[in-house]
């Protein structure tokens, strides 16, 4: 599964740091990509950062959601 | 009010909903919250006078004493609009996503699109760093990039900061007034915008990404949208004055010393001199002085507040304001990135004009 984290300039360790707990929550295996390009980000359809995407589907826009709550997601996507 | 979570990273396992238990539900909390806030709001210029002339003995009229009861009543006074203003746009924020705006600006022709793209803007703050990321967006679903400057402009002047202090200090009329001229304002500059074909100022990496034709507006990744409880969007709001909180509060005190120092040490001629009514070439002076600078609205307003006490006319006082919050240079290096220089330098010559006017129109009817 890949999860991409879309960041422009602030908040950035925080957005990081709560997608790694919530990978660790749930237990599924998963690589991290920080995406920062604006291009990129733009053709994802990413609004507003941080933005989170789980195997090329946007989960949130504007910020990143409670641990758990991302958990919750991940654990559905690997189903 | 508790009302962040703390997580703990458990083995994986059954995944129960981890919100942490709270004494009472938070729409009980809110309120309690809300009643405390009159409250307290409601004593805070008899509090002030009490210190500053019971308490600590100081003369009534010296310099000193005006300055201290400045400098109690109005810290408290201005954090606590703060808070609350930026709790009900928190909440907004959580109805008004920057997809659901861009639903409602898509197709729209004519003024209509101007106007709601300005209208929309005053609840939205304008983080320099997510500007980038929207304004690609409108632009890739075929929203006019006149609309889109519309609303740029609408965001950092028409503020709910701005508002909610403007209105808490000089009442609705003033507050209403500054946010009609600055929706009009946005208006207008955006339709100016647009009739220079602001297109071709452009930065290739966001030229290529308009839309090259009516379907390719529509096909653009949805996001999986997560129901949101009332709780949640309290929560959202509650966590909105946190965060503004701990951007703002160096700003705001700083900003209220340095007022409570005009206001008790600067005699009135030397500001009457300067802003008052008299010169006529206050108000340009005054957006000139602002544009470069930059704080947010609660870090300049108590400033603005001073000077008006001294004897600053009001149209100057708030261009002044107006051009500060308008337009910051860390906003315009990001914008850098998207446009190129002759549409940066219209986007600020139109931002300030348009202050330079409204300063003159509070001057005048005032």
């Amino acid at each position: 599964m890949v999860i991409r984290l879309y960041l422009s300039c602030c908040g950035g360790d925080k957005a990081i740091a709560a997608v790694e707990a919530a990978v660790k929550q749930a237990g599924v295996p998963a690589q991290i990509e920080v995406v920062e390009d604006l291009v990129a980000m733009a053709r994802a359809g990413v609004m507003s950062t941080p933005a989170v995407e789980i195997d090329g589907r946007l989960v949130a826009s504007g910020s990143v959601p409670r641990v758990a709550d991302l958990a919750n997601l991940l654990a559905q996507a690997a189903r | 009010m508790s009302g962040s979570s703390t997580e703990v990273a458990g083995p994986a396992g059954p995944l129960a909903d981890k919100r942490p238990a709270r004494c009472c539900p938070l729409p009980v909390q809110v309120l309690l919250g809300l009643v405390a806030w009159i409250l307290v709001y409601s004593q805070l210029d008899r509090f002030a006078r009490w210190c500053s002339y019971e308490v600590l003995g100081l003369a009534r009229g010296g310099h000193l004493g005006g300055a201290v009861e400045f400098f109690v009543a109005d810290a408290p006074k201005v954090l606590l609009l703060l808070v609350l203003i930026t709790f009900i746009v928190g909440i907004t924020r959580t109805f008004l996503t920057p997809e659901r705006i861009r639903e409602l600006l898509v197709g729209r022709k004519g003024i209509i699109g101007y106007l709601f793209a300005a209208i929309l803007g005053v609840p939205t703050p304008f983080c320099s760093c997510s500007a980038i990321p929207l304004f690609l967006g409108f632009l890739q679903s075929g929203i006019p990039l006149g609309v889109t400057m519309s609303f740029l402009i609408s965001c950092p002047v028409v503020n709910e900061v701005a508002l909610a202090l403007l209105y808490g200090m000089y009442g609705w009329k003033i507050a209403g007034l500054y946010a009609a001229l600055g929706v009009a304002k946005a208006v207008v500059s955006g339709l100016l915008i647009a009739r220079m074909q602001p297109e071709r100022f452009l930065e290739p990496l966001a030229a290529a990404l308009q839309p090259q034709g009516a379907e390719a507006a529509k096909a653009l990744p949805q996001v999986a949208s997560v129901r949101l409880t009332w709780d949640d969007r309290l929560d959202s709001g509650l966590s909105s004055v946190r965060e503004t909180l701990a951007g703002v509060w160096l700003y705001l005190v700083g900003g209220i010393a340095l007022g409570a120092a005009i206001y008790g040490y600067i005699p009135v001629p030397f500001i009457s001199r300067f802003m008052g009514e008299q010169a006529w070439w206050n108000v340009p002076v005054a957006v000139l002085l602002g544009l470069p600078l930059y704080a947010s609205a609660a870090g300049v307003m108590p400033i603005v507040q001073a000077v008006l006490a001294k004897g600053a006319a009001l149209g100057t006082a708030l261009a002044f304001m107006m051009s500060v919050i308008g337009i910051s240079i860390p906003e315009l290096v990001m914008l850098r990135k998207v446009i190129k220089m002759p549409l940066i330098w219209l986007f600020v010559g139109l931002v300030a004009l348009g202050i330079v006017i409204v300063g003159y129109l509070f001057n005048l009817l005032l």
